[in-house]
């Protein structure tokens, strides 16, 4: 089948560092746009990093020292024939390169440009730095996580925001293409990663505008359906969630479970469920503690109980689900990283009918991508980015993992385990030779 | 402008939060949304004629809803005249509600062959799981975050409100345009779309998922625990809790900012060292950072590279000087006649914000003053029509 391609013949040249725009740009090359990246210098970004992201994918790097004029010209060619050019360096850093919007719209007057940053400018805070964790507290995102009595709680994925803000950035992106071609005019878009999260807690705000207090926090409770919760299962740090919704899901979870305190008539009222929460968590708790979380949802599925398992993150790539979907692809690389010469990756989430997924490239692609760019994209001969090359307007390209680039032991905590089976589990096949 | 349909049923599938969603931002991108209701209500009017939670307000604010039985040959005629003129369908349904709603995508298509049909649903349209039933806790514990969300020694925990059908609102909204442009600029048929919630969220911690692919290291749950430094990230300030996020910097420059100058050089210098010692450090640690307020710390921090932030609630994050100043809140106004401010896209056009001041109009009353409540938009394009 052929691919689902719907932005094919975009140009995004993107100027991106982090997390959060790499993600729009990722998600914008699955759907068939042409994206270069000006690639940062080396040493930025932690470069493993970049690879766990999976923001390299389906997208081509140019190196260009944007401090030097040959190569500032080249970016300016390079956007005088692009459809986007975006970026989420700091607010300030594109109008001090001489990239503000008015100069790129003179070089080509229906240009999209897309200025991303934590928290948007302009604004008091515009300059402040930010990472997606310090912009999901700010938001309103930690407060309203846990319970009344314990402190603001985190998101467990360190790029939740990143990813959020890049597919935001996405979605003004397609809306103002959408928009150019049916005006034939550019247009310039400011997101702010912070107000990403304000708007995804939108409802709470609203009504704590209006009830002049702010909403009560439930933990995985629901404020109406009762019981919902996350239960413990056997084994170690395995958990299923349940939510009953209907007084017909309660009566096959009791007649399920055989807790004999719970058949009584006037469980049938959600309200005296709620108020009884507690003691109905102890009977499930009691019942899903001796099987496995996958057995417990499977039992619960089966009466028409929704429920499902807690995957973790060495779970979610060999889901038998993802995988029958197709939503994982593996990318096989040109030279082995960390010992395997493939690796699973996602695809763009959701799919079309009648298409393939978008096909995966390596991080690193085969050849040479700068003078790919040059010649796709401004008819440039070999001669001629020879000589750009030789005059140093063009940098070479480092490899997205250096042998010696700096292990991230420390991240997502200092503590964390290695698995010993996962190679096998994700089906890497043989270790590489050292 | 574009003209897009969201279907609604009764019943409540996993998908009609998530469908909501896509729409109100299409909506709030200046497309004329319809919703289709059946004439008893969707499962989401249902829901909030019990709760009184605003998120009915929330997801179709500036929407027209028109209430259509598809179970009777007219309603279907009128569903399929809506559909002829759209770009776009969305739909949380689910398969089966589709056919229960007397529908099938082959129908629509015939009625408008350049139509774009987004499905939303838990786990899509394929695969295993595709018939599972589904709640806004199970989609998202089955995307995974939640497995690494919550404090280290407690249980996994959901994220804020209806998270999953947020983000998969937005995936869906982007891929619904993303496909339009596609049926322009291509002059090609119909497109259907399957969008899996499961997907969406698991794509929103693609480092952790990564990470294990490439190292097998599993990610434990982030809150409670001391972080890179060696001290925790959510801490007591004087007016409030403060997030202190320092991601390589130097601990000298930092404990000096922090005013913990008895924990500067020699061995401190090593963050084991300091975990190690932690309850040593900790009273300090707390005093200092309860000495000042939340936004003092976090400009004074910024100004030093540092990402810290204050943490806001859904109330005091409307006092925001930031989100004051670029005038993100809307204006709302509610049945007993206040206004109040609610959030908006989180980006803009040109540097201007859209504007709407009603929850949502039913189809019949008078749509042309309806039309005038909505004033301007930050849509050029909404500005000329």
């Amino acid at each position: 089948m052929p691919q689902f391609r719907p932005l094919e013949g975009v140009r995004i040249l993107s100027f991106e560092a982090a997390a959060s725009l790499p993600a729009a740009t990722r998600a914008l090359a699955d759907l068939g746009a042409d994206v270069v990246r000006v690639a940062e210098r080396p040493g930025t970004y932690n470069q493993h990093l970049r690879l766990f992201d999976s923001t390299l994918i389906n997208k081509q790097s140019i190196r260009l020292d944007l401090k030097e004029p040959r190569s500032l010209d080249l970016a300016k060619q390079l956007a005088s024939v692009a459809d986007v050019v975006c970026s989420n360096f700091r607010p300030s850093v594109m109008p001090r390169l001489g990239l503000d919007y008015e100069t790129l719209r003179a070089l080509k007057s229906d240009l999209i440009v897309l200025q991303l940053s934590g928290y948007g400018t302009p604004g008091p805070w515009q300059d402040f730095p930010a990472y997606g964790p310090s912009v999901e507290a700010a938001g309103g995102m930690n407060a309203k996580m846990g319970t009344a009595n314990e402190p603001p709680l985190r998101v467990g994925g360190s790029v939740f925001a990143d990813t959020l803000g890049g597919r935001y950035a996405a979605l003004a992106i397609c809306g103002a293409l959408v928009q150019r071609d049916a005006t034939g005019e550019g247009q310039y878009i400011d997101l702010s990663m912070y107000e990403t999260i304000v708007s995804g807690v939108g409802d709470a705000v609203l009504r704590a505008a209006r009830d002049g207090e702010a909403p009560a926090r439930l933990g995985s409770r629901d404020e109406l359906l009762a019981p919902q919760g996350i239960y413990p299962c056997l084994g170690d740090d395995e958990w299923v969630a349940i939510t009953v919704a209907t007084t017909s899901e309660w009566a096959a979870l009791v007649d399920l479970i055989a807790a004999p305190s719970l058949a009584d008539e006037s469980y049938r009222d959600v309200e005296v469920r709620r108020r009884d929460h507690e003691l109905i968590d102890g009977e499930i708790t009691e019942w899903t503690s001796s099987r496995s979380k996958h057995e417990a949802a499977e039992a619960l599925q089966a009466r028409g109980i929704a429920a499902g398992p807690v995957l973790k993150s060495s779970e979610v790539a060999s889901d038998e689900h993802h995988r029958a979907r197709g939503f994982f692809q593996y990318v096989d690389h040109a030279q082995p990283l960390e010992g395997y010469g493939r690796h699973p990756h996602m695809t763009v989430p959701g799919r079309a009918e009648g298409f393939d997924r978008a096909a995966l490239s390596d991080h690193n692609p085969d050849g040479s991508p700068a003078e790919q760019v040059l010649e796709r994209w401004l008819g440039l001969s070999h001669q001629q980015i020879e000589a750009l090359r030789a005059e140093g307007a063009v940098g070479e390209l480092v490899p997205v993992l250096a042998a010696d680039a700096p292990k991230p032991s420390w991240f997502g905590g200092r503590d964390a385990a290695r698995e010993p089976e996962f190679a096998r589990r994700l089906g890497l096949g043989e270790r590489a030779a050292e | 402008m574009l003209r897009v349909v969201e279907l609604q049923s009764a019943e409540a599938s996993g998908g009609e939060v998530a469908a909501a969603f896509a729409t109100q931002f299409l909506q709030l991108m200046s497309a004329t949304v319809t919703v289709v209701e059946p004439p008893s209500g969707s499962a989401l009017r249902a829901r909030a004629a019990t709760l009184d939670d605003a998120q009915f307000e929330y997801l179709h604010r500036g929407k027209r809803i028109e209430h259509i039985d598809l179970g009777q040959d007219r309603g279907r005629a009128r569903l399929l005249e809506v559909v002829r003129d759209a770009d776009a369908v969305v739909e949380g349904v689910g398969g089966d509600g589709l056919s229960a709603l007397g529908l099938d995508l082959a129908g629509l298509r015939a009625a408008n062959p350049r139509l774009v049909i987004t499905s939303v649903s838990p786990f899509g349209s394929s695969g295993p799981r595709a018939g599972w039933k589904s709640s806004e806790l199970v989609v998202q514990a089955m995307g995974g975050l939640v497995a690494a969300s919550g404090r280290s020694d407690g249980p996994p925990t959901r994220l804020a409100g209806s998270q999953a059908s947020h983000v998969a609102g937005v995936a869906a909204a982007m891929q619904t345009l993303a496909a339009v442009r596609g049926v322009h600029a291509n002059a090609s048929g119909a497109v259907h779309l399957d969008i899996s919630i499961q997907e969406v969220v698991a794509s929103h911690w693609t480092r952790e998922v990564g990470r294990y692919a490439y190292t097998g290291q599993e990610t434990p749950r982030a809150s409670g625990r001391l972080g890179l430094q060696g001290f925790p990230h959510t801490v007591p300030s004087a007016d409030g809790w403060l997030f202190l996020l320092a991601i390589g910097a130097d601990w000298e420059s930092l404990a000096i900012f922090l005013g913990l100058l008895d924990f500067v050089g020699g061995d401190w210098s090593d963050v084991e060292y300091r975990v190690e010692h932690w309850e040593e450090i900790r009273p300090h640690f707390e005093a200092a950072v309860q000495q000042r307020g939340r936004y003092e710390w976090f400009a004074d921090a910024a100004e030093r590279g540092y990402t810290f932030a204050p943490i806001d609630d859904a109330l005091s994050v409307l006092e925001s000087p930031q989100l004051r100043s670029r005038d993100f809140f809307g204006r709302m106004r509610l049945e007993d006649g206040r206004t109040v401010p609610c959030p908006g896209l989180p980006f803009t056009f040109a540097g201007r914000r859209e504007e709407w001041d009603q929850p949502s109009r039913e189809a019949g009353d008078d749509e042309d003053a309806a039309t005038t409540a909505q004033r301007g938009s930050g849509h050029p394009e909404a500005d000329r029509s």
